[in-house]
């Protein structure tokens, strides 16, 4: 049924949000745990809901985000993540940012839009190539998996999103940006502040080391890619200032603002996916037996995994003009957010919506990675990353199981979907480090017991 | 109609495989597929079109 804007419709039953629609309903414990019942009532009743308290409106179906997607000219990117000035209340933290070479912030990617977008798009399309960079790191890959279940696997048990989730993109990560092993923790503390500062909430007590930290990471960054201009080398940050005939130099701040993204987005995304992935595994009946017997089926589940649990639920736009969703205008200026943690259960596509592992999303491609201009750039990084971990701890645990005596506990924040924390039980089973690498994707069936 | 890849643009995402399987296939990290579209394919064929995270494929009369 379509809404008209200037006359609300009456409280349907099923419809959580009355006259005065708010965040409120979707911060709710239970809510934040599971929002998509309410994303259910919201795409019947009101598919494009305003939301009083946060002045943003919610998108809540497939086409009507696949639409915003695709219109970058009618729906601006540069407020996709958090526009608030996180250190506004912060005087002393304001004066070290102003000691920065890379303030102020430049608006790339996620925050750009065409044409100055097309410009930074390319350049992290070479330096991010899955064609080179995917297949250099594998083996890289493949050697921090073995080494993180080596961390646990004789002890039979382990918390898996600390030991395993958290650690493996952001050591990933640190392989990308070229920071040495010694730094990885450097690096999460310059990341948990990064996505705090995105958020917009950073508390007023880590204002001030939250600034200094971003001065560290600019400081590396700018001194990592000036070796790269001194000393050329076809990696990541060497692409990054790799001269492209014709075209200018990327400045200081939007390569320190590039990298940023790069740290940001491969990161907790990452996380959050993989506690998601392994829940998945260890509460549907038989289904890590069928994977273990066709281990193929892998990716194919890490398609409908994204879908189901789309680790980040939602992005902003901006109207670039008045917009009329069946009905619904949304004016000029105004937020948007789009939920792709609803449009990926929409029931136009996806019948019930609920996890299949044995769904063929072909049909209508998930939107977690987003699409168009903006489609996430790592995808394909992700995607392998994924596959490969799920594949390896599936071979040297195949008889992984939930820890019932330590409750597994979901994610309780507005717009992420993971596991804050995820406690299971296997077989003990001695360290592999030293062991030749494994093929990157076994396809070796029967790898029980391997 | 045509498929028309551009080649520059390709970084082997691999999301036409993924969704159009009789279409395009990735052998030793080169991209190949199938330049003459039936039309019982051109839906596939869409799909790929719109998912490609690199916007490298297009097609043409």
């Amino acid at each position: 049924m379509s809404i008209e804007a200037d006359h609300p419709v009456s409280d349907g039953p099923g419809c959580p949000f009355g006259h005065g629609a708010d965040t409120q309903t979707l911060l709710t414990e239970d809510a934040l745990k599971n929002p998509f019942p309410i994303y259910q009532a919201l795409r019947e009743e009101r598919p494009v809901a305003y939301m009083e308290d946060q002045g943003f409106w919610l998108i809540t179906r497939y086409d009507d985000c696949d639409f915003v997607l695709s219109h970058p000219e009618l729906f601006s990117s540069r407020e996709a993540v958090s526009s608030t000035n996180a250190y506004r209340n912060s005087p002393e933290a304001m004066a070290i940012l102003k000691r920065s070479k890379a303030q102020p912030r430049a608006r790339t990617l996620i925050m750009a839009d065409p044409p100055e977008h097309g410009r930074y798009r390319t350049v992290l399309q070479r330096a991010l190539s899955p064609a080179r960079t995917i297949r250099e790191l594998t083996p890289r890959m493949v050697a921090i998996i073995d080494e993180l279940i080596d961390g646990f696997c004789e002890r039979g048990a382990c918390e898996f999103v600390r030991e395993f989730a958290y650690p493996l993109p952001m050591r990933v990560v640190a392989a990308i940006l070229d920071v040495p092993d010694g730094e990885i923790d450097t690096l999460k503390t310059w990341s948990d502040d990064f996505i705090s500062v995105q958020a917009g909430n950073i508390p007023p007590d880590r204002a001030v080391s939250s600034a200094r930290h971003t001065l560290e990471f600019e400081e590396f960054v700018l001194a990592k890619l000036q070796d790269r201009r001194d000393h050329p080398k076809p990696d990541f940050m060497g692409c990054l200032v790799e001269e492209i005939p014709g075209e200018a130099p990327l400045t200081a701040p939007e390569l320190v603002n590039i990298c940023l993204q790069v740290l940001v987005g491969g990161n907790e995304t990452t996380t959050n996916f993989l506690g998601s992935a392994l829940y998945r595994l260890l509460t549907t009946p038989g289904l890590i037996d069928g994977l273990c017997q066709d281990p193929s089926r892998i990716p194919d589940l890490v398609e409908e995994i994204l879908r189901a649990d789309s680790p980040l639920q939602g992005l902003f736009r901006i109207a670039v003009e008045d917009h009329d969703f069946n009905g619904t205008i949304v004016p000029k200026g105004a937020k948007l957010m789009m939920c792709f943690g609803s449009a990926n259960r929409d029931e136009k596509y996806y019948g019930d919506g609920e996890f299949d592992p044995v769904r063929d999303n072909r049909e209508t491609m998930h939107l977690a990675f987003g699409q168009g201009i903006h489609a996430c750039a790592g995808q394909g990084f992700a995607r392998r990353e994924a596959v490969l971990a799920l594949t390896r701890l599936l071979e040297r645990l195949p008889d992984i199981s939930l820890d019932e005596t330590q409750p597994a506990a979901r994610q309780n924040l507005f717009g992420i979907r993971g596991m804050k924390e995820l406690h299971i039980r296997f077989a003990p089973s001695p360290v592999q480090s030293g062991l030749p690498a494994a093929p990157a994707q076994s396809t070796a069936p029967g790898v029980r017991g391997a | 109609m045509r498929i028309v890849v551009d080649e520059k643009l390709c970084e082997l995402h691999g999301q036409c495989v993924f969704l159009a399987a009789d279409l395009f296939e990735i052998i030793d990290d080169e991209l190949v597929y199938k330049e003459t579209l039936e039309p019982e394919q051109l839906e596939r064929a869409q799909k790929a079109v719109k998912h490609c995270p690199q916007l490298a494929i297009r097609i043409v009369d």
